[in-house]
């Protein structure tokens, strides 16, 4: 884990989406090249691919991030459709 | 679907066969997918007397052409997942129409015709290698069905289970554990393709399961330790196969899913020993209980693990764990349907699992392998295949690999690397190099640079040395994503 900043208090979803774009390419113990991260792109099967292990990484970094907890019930496949489905969530939910 | 809809399904199949002139004396690779048409075509098969060699869905990176003992492959689509290992396109599945499921190939370069003996009436399985070429263990129809059956004393399905399958149905724990057995009881089966803490969630909310078959690094990321939620009481209990789960993720398993039950086995003798439920948490926390009927073990010395004869410091007072099993394989062939080569792995019904255990009393704890080797993601890497992997990378003379602490996907990997002469190596540089090279399950979590390594007195690596080294490197930076190569 990286050292944890100060949790990020944004709405804004674009905003979002990039520092989710940055956890992907930095944060995250996969190799995938940044221009590869795009709002639409999927992030399991047909896209980035992630498993099992790496997303519950990046769910762990997202909850730490932006300073909040997905519940249980909210982890399905739809919320991880992608970056814009999944800022849009984030941004409902931050602080 | 329904039990009582099988023989409309098998009779679909049965058309669809006679379409691609596939009987049975051909010997069929299988590559199936975890899902409802992949199970029927599998049980089609074996009910049909079928010879199959079967394959896991692709997986970039990972070695997976089909033998050389097969002419064709029977590929079953799944939803998620092609054989590419990409997304499928949006298909219309249906169960009961094979068409829409099936693909057969031609395979390049088929080997001579198989043992007329093997020809039907036969299942083999890959035994998962790293790197090097992969061979096949043969079990026969009986002894796959008599290993299923006998399974079910300890994980004790029923009828009335609803029974959550997330692992492939081309290894044995999906297989032998899960899929056979859950068959034999008509039980209520559902498959999890491509499955993934968010599908896995998806599943148990609609289907509520009595029982979960799970690998340690699912399991892992079922369980959050630090927000585990509430115990999701439609469980009996869940059955782990792999490594042994780290204390702290037991007990957070066993509050989710009531019970935990670790089973042993392996792709030669199928289910060798699982936890009893009755059994109390502490037992089943660090054993896999006592051998299923009829089923013997003995501890052997371990050899050393490595040429500097020294053996294995980590585990003290383990022996290597031997097997005699009543339903157990027959022997390996090579990828080409050849006998294999190596030293016979049967030696009067005993078979050496190459895995190290203790006994406790009759119970079995399993604490490790024998060669040098780790179960990382649910396969075998040899460290001295991602060494060799290593050495052969621009800049680099010699590397050595000790194992770590736990990681997610099993015990972590360092690798020690000596640069050739008037190179310089960069780790992070290096370390991304090695993902081009090796599947990610087998990428070291550290590479380490050293000018040069500790030798012994004989003139060897010092493993010894280098081990402690890793300790010392992991208390002090401890890996900073850990285990997500």
């Amino acid at each position: 884990m990286t050292a944890a900043p100060t949790p990020l208090a944004t709405r804004n979803v674009p905003d979002i989406i990039a520092e989710l774009k940055r956890i992907i390419v930095e944060d995250l113990d996969v190799r995938i090249a940044a221009a590869d991260v795009t709002p639409e792109v999927p992030l399991l099967e047909g896209g980035l691919a992630l498993d099992s292990i790496v997303l519950y990484e990046l769910i762990t970094l997202i909850e730490k991030r932006f300073g909040f907890e997905i519940a249980d019930d909210q982890l399905d496949t739809a919320l991880f459709a992608n970056l814009t489905v999944l800022a849009g969530h984030i941004s409902r939910q931050a602080p | 679907m329904r039990y009582a809809d099988l023989p409309d399904h098998f009779a679909a199949l049965d058309a669809w066969r006679a379409d691609h002139d596939l009987a049975p004396g051909e010997i069929i690779a299988l590559e199936c997918a975890t899902t409802v048409p992949g199970a029927i075509t599998l049980l089609h098969l074996l009910a049909r007397g079928f010879s199959v060699v079967l394959l896991p869905p692709a997986v970039p990176g990972a070695p997976g052409a089909p033998p050389r003992l097969c002419r064709r492959r029977l590929t079953v689509r799944g939803h998620i997942v092609n054989t590419a290992g990409h997304a499928a396109g949006p298909a219309n599945l249906a169960p009961d129409r094979p068409a829409s499921f099936l693909a057969i190939t031609e395979l390049a370069e088929p080997g001579p015709p198989p043992p007329p003996a093997l020809a039907t009436g036969h299942v083999f399985l890959r035994t998962s290698g790293s790197v090097a070429a992969p061979k096949l263990a043969v079990h026969s129809h009986a002894g796959l069905l008599g290993n299923a059956v006998l399974s079910l004393e300890r994980t004790r399905l029923a009828a009335g289970d609803q029974i959550a399958i997330p692992v492939p149905l081309s290894h044995m724990f999906g297989l032998g554990a899960a899929l056979v057995p859950g068959v034999a009881v008509s039980a209520s089966l559902r498959f999890i393709e491509a499955a993934n803490l968010l599908r896995f969630r998806e599943h148990e909310r609609a289907a509520r399961p009595s029982v979960a078959f799970v690998t340690p690094a699912l399991l892992a990321t079922l369980v959050r330790p630090d927000h585990a939620g509430p115990p999701r009481d439609h469980y009996r209990h869940i059955v782990v196969a792999g490594d042994k789960l780290a204390p702290a993720l037991f007990e957070a398993a066993e509050r989710r899913f009531r019970r935990v039950l670790n089973l042993y086995g392996t792709t030669e003798m199928g289910v060798i020993a699982v936890a009893d439920a009755d059994d109390a948490a502490g037992p089943r926390a660090t054993t896999v209980g006592t051998p299923l009927p009829g089923v013997a073990l003995r501890l052997d010395a371990p050899e050393a693990p490595d040429a500097s004869g020294a053996p294995d410091a980590s585990e003290p007072g383990a022996g290597a764990i031997v097997c005699r099993h009543p339903h157990g394989f027959t022997g390996y062939l090579d990828d080409r349907g050849a006998a294999w080569p190596g030293p016979p792995p049967l030696v009067d019904g005993w078979y050496r699992t190459r895995d190290l255990g203790r006994l406790h009393g009759d119970r079995l704890e399993v604490v490790g392998r024998e060669d040098h080797s780790v179960n990382r993601d649910g396969r075998l890497v040899v460290l001295a295949e991602v060494e060799r992997a290593i050495e052969a990378l621009p800049g680099v003379a010699r590397a050595v690999t000790v194992l770590g602490g736990d990681g997610r996907r099993g015990r972590r990997v360092l690798a020690f690397c000596a640069p050739r002469d008037g190179h310089a190596l960069d780790a992070t540089h290096l370390r991304g190099a090695c993902a081009d090279v090796l599947p990610a399950y087998a990428v070291p979590d550290h590479v380490v640079i050293a000018a040069a390594l500790p030798v012994l007195p004989s003139g060897k690596v010092d493993r010894r040395r280098l081990a402690a080294d890793a300790s010392a490197i992991e208390m002090s930076a401890p890996p900073p994503r850990e285990g997500t190569v």
